[in-house]
């Protein structure tokens, strides 16, 4: 009895372990440990600060040393209906609350223009509430059509 | 407990947080090169090495695709707590023309680190593509200032629109006012030039009817302007526009190797992100 309880627990206790080691990994225990700060006079750092509380946003920046963040933009009411209803990048604007002053949206790139991130940050609670990547390629002007394939570099 | 299952483990123990998949949501933006279009050979005669105004007409398609050549799902799933259902489609569709120097942009898609895709264009008929707009069965283009139409249409590949022969310098037929000018009657002035070119209107007022535009502002010019043209009846229109003044020409395909029905209705470039 005691030796099959043992083949049983063992393993259990093994997998809790291993759990909470995954989780440790990624979940991000300093996301809420950002202070609450004033939209209007945020500094670049302290935008850095928050965005590396994600997880892609915080792998983006590990592998591209060279980032900067080239657009800063208070998101109103009108900017997030007009983002809604765009012709692209809608899903930055989708689910955010029609309110004044509460998002920032924030644009990284790296030196070579070719990988940057969208972001948004809800001043509210300071956390990353969008964050997706973009990859720019040079369209190459002497490519074959429809067989013809060049592979282009990011 | 055995050796063997300990040894499992603890590798399961480390192995754990590497065995994520390497996905992130991206858009993926193409900077259409200057040059000669995509599967557009040079015309002969035509400078098309140098062209930087070749376009995808509205109703271009992109997509991103496996290297299967099967188009991705658009991000509708919560693949990241950052995923929100994207009211974009794979493919895309293009609602302005897209010229060399714009950059168009995909849907949001799931990527993989590592896995080739492709990014898939598809024009619509495969018939006169590289065109900025069409109306009236014509081609409009623009080039560079201070060029007349026969110079235009030509570096295209294209004829002007009643070119005829006298599409010389100091020709009459070159650029015809009168049958320009009933093109103009559906899109005036600078309505047209916005329509055709994909910008926007901006300081054309109901008088203006002619067909010169700031390539920069899109605002129109009236024909005090370019007294030439009011002098010459609108047949002197060989002549040059005049400096910072840009034409817009409606062309004709005679003879161009350029836009027959299904000539290279499609091109792909393929890639493979690492992140």
């Amino acid at each position: 009895m005691n030796k099959n309880i043992k083949i049983f627990v063992v393993p259990f206790v093994f997998a809790i372990i291993a759990v909470l080691i995954y989780f440790a990994f990624f979940f991000n225990f300093a996301k809420n440990s950002i202070a609450k700060k004033d939209i209007n006079t945020i500094t670049d750092a302290e935008i850095i600060e928050v965005l590396k509380t994600n997880t892609d946003v915080s792998d983006y920046i590990g592998r591209n040393s060279d980032f900067s963040i080239v657009n800063k933009e208070i998101l109103t009411k009108d900017n997030i209906l007009k983002g809604k209803n765009g012709k692209s990048f809608q899903p930055v604007y989708e689910g955010l609350n029609l309110e004044d002053n509460r998002y920032m949206k924030v644009d990284l790139t790296n030196a070579g223009g070719n990988e940057g991130y969208m972001t948004v940050i809800d001043f509210n609670d300071m956390s990353v509430q969008k964050a997706f990547g973009l990859l720019l390629f040079q369209g190459s002007a002497n490519l074959n059509s429809e067989s013809g394939q060049e592979a282009i570099a990011p | 407990m055995s050796k063997k299952t300990l040894l499992f483990f603890i590798i399961i123990l480390i192995a754990a947080p590497f065995l994520k998949a390497d996905a992130a949501q991206y858009f993926v933006g193409v900077t259409m090169a200057s040059g000669s279009a995509p599967g557009y050979t040079s015309v002969s005669g035509a400078t098309t090495p140098t062209d930087n105004y070749w376009c995808m007409r509205v109703g271009t398609t992109l997509s991103i695709r496996n290297n299967s050549g099967s188009n991705l799902p658009v991000c509708t799933t919560s693949v990241t707590t950052n995923c929100y259902v994207a009211p974009t489609l794979n493919p895309t569709t293009f609602y302005t023309p897209t010229c060399a120097g714009d950059t168009v942009w995909s849907p949001l898609v799931s990527l993989v680190s590592g896995t080739p895709y492709q990014i898939y264009f598809d024009l619509p008929d495969g018939d006169r593509n590289y065109c900025p707009g069409f109306d009236y069965g014509y081609c409009w283009v623009s080039w560079e200032p201070n060029k007349n139409c026969c110079e235009t249409c030509a570096h295209y590949g294209m004829e002007a629109l009643g070119a005829g022969s006298g599409c010389t310098a100091g020709g009459s037929n070159c650029y015809s006012g009168t049958v320009y000018q009933s093109r103009l009657a559906t899109y005036p002035n600078c309505a047209l030039e916005a329509y055709l070119m994909g910008g926007e209107c901006s300081s054309c007022t109901t008088g203006a009817a002619y067909s010169y535009y700031n390539s920069s502002t899109y605002a129109c010019w009236t024909k005090t302007v370019l007294t030439y043209e009011t002098s010459s009846n609108y047949t002197s229109t060989c002549a040059a526009a005049g400096a910072g003044l840009t034409r817009v020409c409606a062309c004709s395909y005679t003879g161009s190797p350029c836009c027959g029905v299904d000539y290279y209705p499609t091109f792909t470039f393929t890639f493979t992100p690492t992140f």
